[in-house]
């Protein structure tokens, strides 16, 4: 009995090792503060933990994110500050010589800031399929949602940022 | 590896539409996610279709930049404290 339990922790040791740069970049993303997401996942970490035995072994890394959004909304979504959302309306298209000459790692840090910016649920389509390249599938289980909406939020999510780097661009902030 | 950044920026600033039929193709092309005649479809329409191959373009060189910000995003000493805290808890 004491050596099953045993092995069942050393996997759950081992999963959670392996998950946490991936966790730890998802909180980040989640709570926009770098040590609001330390302390995320190390909640997401005590909750797993007592629930590992009833895992059942599909997509752990879905497991994990759906864990920690769970903590997330119910433990610290509250005290999250709103994101700043601008309006599309106010983004516009910039002019083609804007762009030419802006360092390429100044612009990559704006990448991540207006991600930050834009609305959580859109945020998180964005973090799961392209920055972590999870599939549909596992972004689905992850956000418990159907597959089909995490495919418009990601469209959605795609399109609000790439027209608030433009607009960011028109407006000069970028070199800033 | 990332895409230059002007490949990005040269086509983001045209915020013109994609064909209506062709965004979500493209959505999923940018993504590598289509496979087969999909895909093939998809990357020949929009080689032919000037908005569309912009659209692409911006796509894919937004999803690169963000891919190569996520070793920039880990930060090691608080993995490390995480990790030792999944040390203490066997």
């Amino acid at each position: 009995m004491r050596s099953s339990m045993l092995t069942a922790m050393s996997g759950f040791e081992g999963a959670a090792r392996s998950e946490l740069p991936v966790l730890y970049r998802v909180a980040r993303r989640m709570t926009r503060d770098a040590d609001a997401a330390e302390d995320l996942v190390g909640q997401t970490l005590l909750r797993a933990a007592t629930g590992w035995s009833g895992f059942d072994g599909r997509y752990v890394r879905s497991w994990f994110i759906r864990i920690m959004q769970n903590v997330y909304s119910k433990e610290m979504g509250k005290l999250s500050a709103q994101a700043v959302v601008v309006p599309l309306e106010e983004t516009t298209s910039a002019p083609g010589d804007v762009w030419r000459d802006l360092d390429t790692r100044l612009l990559s840090s704006s990448i991540v800031q207006e991600l930050d910016r834009i609305p959580e649920e859109y945020r998180l389509a964005v973090t799961l399929c392209d920055m972590e390249e999870l599939s549909y599938e596992e972004a689905a289980l992850a956000m418990e949602v159907p597959i089909g909406t995490v495919r418009s939020r990601l469209y959605r999510g795609r399109q609000i940022l790439r027209e608030r780097l433009a607009g960011m661009v028109d407006n000069g902030t970028a070199c800033e | 590896m990332a895409p230059h950044v002007n490949e990005m920026i040269e086509t983001t600033d045209k915020q013109e539409a994609p064909c209506r039929h062709m965004e979500r193709l493209l959505q999923e092309a940018a993504s590598n996610r289509s496979r087969g005649l999909v895909r093939w479809y998809t990357l020949v329409h929009a080689a032919r279709c000037g908005r569309c191959g912009r659209f692409l373009a911006s796509l894919r060189g937004m999803i690169g930049r963000l891919r190569a910000e996520r070793e920039a995003e880990s930060n090691q000493d608080a993995l490390d404290r995480l990790a030792a805290k999944i040390n203490v808890g066997s």
